[in-house]
């Protein structure tokens, strides 16, 4: 490549990489972490402990019945049901307090009592840290412009690259001149290891985090599937078919459907629904895509909503999620996950370094009129 | 400006292990944290630390400081997850970040080992 051209690359590198060094480790440093953050989620809340593997005794009727009880759903209103699944062993549905804009009720599926209030969102503190970096205003345009930033360096990063295979295999402790040679040698190896996985996270998180700002007709045109079927108004009181039968006949409708949560919507009405919706444990669809309405009164099925049986596009979208925080695995996919999900943070802190050290050499070559120094690294 | 952006970037790591850690102790006492609680502690961790690393002096100097603080934190972490009574989850999380300690301390050695032979051969050159 010209050598002119390399070094515009190199500038674009840098600069990409030194302007947003302080968010890209903080974005990057908190989604590794929140890989895990279910574990965490366990971990801060000792009162939602209770035992996953026990075979759940309460029905999720019996759930709907006794959380209702607690937080009454209106007639004609709607309610979001969480069921027993992976770490928690309970059901929960939301309700607005003078505490939190919105908090849960628990119930413990194995013994079918109401649990004590959840005492920590910590989990939620380490996933808004990286989402929004804790700001609703435009925390997520900041993310999507980190998410730019990181794409520009990986592909810069790539084409000023000359030695990628050989840097995937030679790392040197060296210190000797003030640890710059050991900054360049950390940055190469890492950023050589890194890179398809970098390059992913930061596809994949740029669209999260920008989607929002996305025009709505592209958003709808990825999103284009069969038609919802309308559900006639019709105000007349009656009485709900059993829940529990419905998410036994669901699997049927989505294979390998692990319902996750219910939502019920127009409760009590003759045009009530229930939509099951659910995980697709093994496969790149994000959790709760996957949905299955039924009729709540008589139980027919309305629609079935597959990512997977739908458009590129729709398929597409419903991996992004899964890819960027690598819950389509097991425990070794997220360790991995954490391990090349710090590399950007150290990346972050190695290219600033060499960045400064080369400014630095730049000044005091010029200086001395010493040009050599001038050139971006072979 | 590059030891500011060496304290920004190492007290940012430090601070988001911190404001993880830092509100636990209530939540296994049996208190209530509510969803806002973390935002002030990890940016006034933030601050502080980043303003004691810049304190602190070079950027080898920070680098280790952040690197055994937060080796630390993550010990502190350790601690709390193998904090009877314990389940598979916890005790996985327990191991998980006693390794990520050990790891970061061994590289704070490593780097302060590397750092003083270089030293050692300026001096006897």
């Amino acid at each position: 490549m010209h050598r002119d051209r390399v070094a515009a690359l190199y500038d674009v590198h840098s600069w990409a990489g030194v302007m947003f060094s302080v968010l890209v480790m903080i974005v990057c440093a908190s989604g590794a972490i929140a890989v895990f953050g279910e574990e965490i989620d366990h971990w801060s809340n000792p009162a939602l402990r209770v035992a996953s593997d026990a075979p759940a005794r309460i029905d999720a009727d019996q759930a709907l019945q006794r959380l209702s009880a607690a937080a009454p759903i209106d007639a004609g209103g709607s309610a979001s049901m969480s069921l027993p699944h992976r770490l928690q062993g309970y059901y929960s549905m939301p309700f607005p307090t003078r505490h939190e804009r919105l908090d849960r009720l628990y119930l413990d599926a194995t013994s079918g009592e109401l649990l004590p209030p959840r005492q920590s969102y910590l989990f939620w503190y380490l996933r808004h840290l990286h989402v929004r970096l804790l700001s609703d205003w435009n925390g997520r345009l900041f993310v999507g412009l980190v998410g730019i930033a990181m794409l520009l360096s990986v592909v810069t990063g790539l084409l000023i690259h000359k030695h990628l295979f050989r840097d995937l295999l030679r790392m040197r402790w060296k210190f000797g001149d003030g640890g710059r040679t050991l900054m360049s040698e950390l940055h190469k190896w890492v950023g050589a290891w890194g890179l398809l996985f970098h390059l992913m996270i930061a596809l994949t998180g740029t669209w999260l985090a920008l989607e929002g700002y996305v025009s709505a007709a592209i958003r709808a045109a990825i999103d284009a599937g069969p038609e919802t079927p309308h559900v006639a108004v019709d105000d007349r009181p009656a009485t709900m078919t059993s829940l529990a039968p419905l998410l036994l006949r669901a699997p049927s409708a989505i294979p390998g459907l692990q319902p996750t949560y219910v939502d019920l919507d127009r409760w009590g009405m003759a045009d009530a629904t229930v939509t099951i919706a659910g995980d697709l444990p093994g496969t790149l669809v994000q959790h709760g895509m996957a949905r299955v309405r039924y009729n709540a009164v008589s139980g027919a099925l309305l629609e079935v909503r597959d990512a997977r049986t739908r458009g590129f596009w729709a398929q597409l979208r419903a991996a992004l999620e899964p890819l960027h925080y690598g819950y389509y695995g097991g425990l070794g996919l997220k360790l991995v996950y954490l391990l090349l999900g710090m590399m950007p943070a150290l990346l972050s802190l190695t290219g600033a370094l060499i960045w400064f050290d080369r400014r630095a050499r730049l000044r005091g070559g010029r200086g001395s009129g010493d040009g050599r120094t001038a050139g971006p690294p072979s | 400006m590059r030891r500011l952006l060496v304290a920004l970037l190492a007290g940012a790591w430090v601070a988001t292990l911190l404001a993880l850690v830092l509100p636990l102790p209530i939540a296994l006492a049996g208190g209530r944290i509510g969803t806002e609680a973390a935002t002030p502690v990890f940016f006034g961790a933030w601050l502080m630390l980043s303003g004691a690393l810049y304190a602190s002096g070079t950027a080898l100097r920070m680098g280790v400081y952040a690197l055994r603080s937060s080796a630390i934190i993550l010990l502190v972490m350790a601690l709390f997850a193998a904090w009877p009574p314990v389940d598979a989850t916890l005790v996985g999380l327990a191991v998980g970040s006693a390794i990520l300690a050990l790891a970061q301390g061994w590289v704070a050695q490593r780097l302060l080992a590397a750092a003083s032979a270089a030293g050692t051969r300026r001096g006897r050159q």
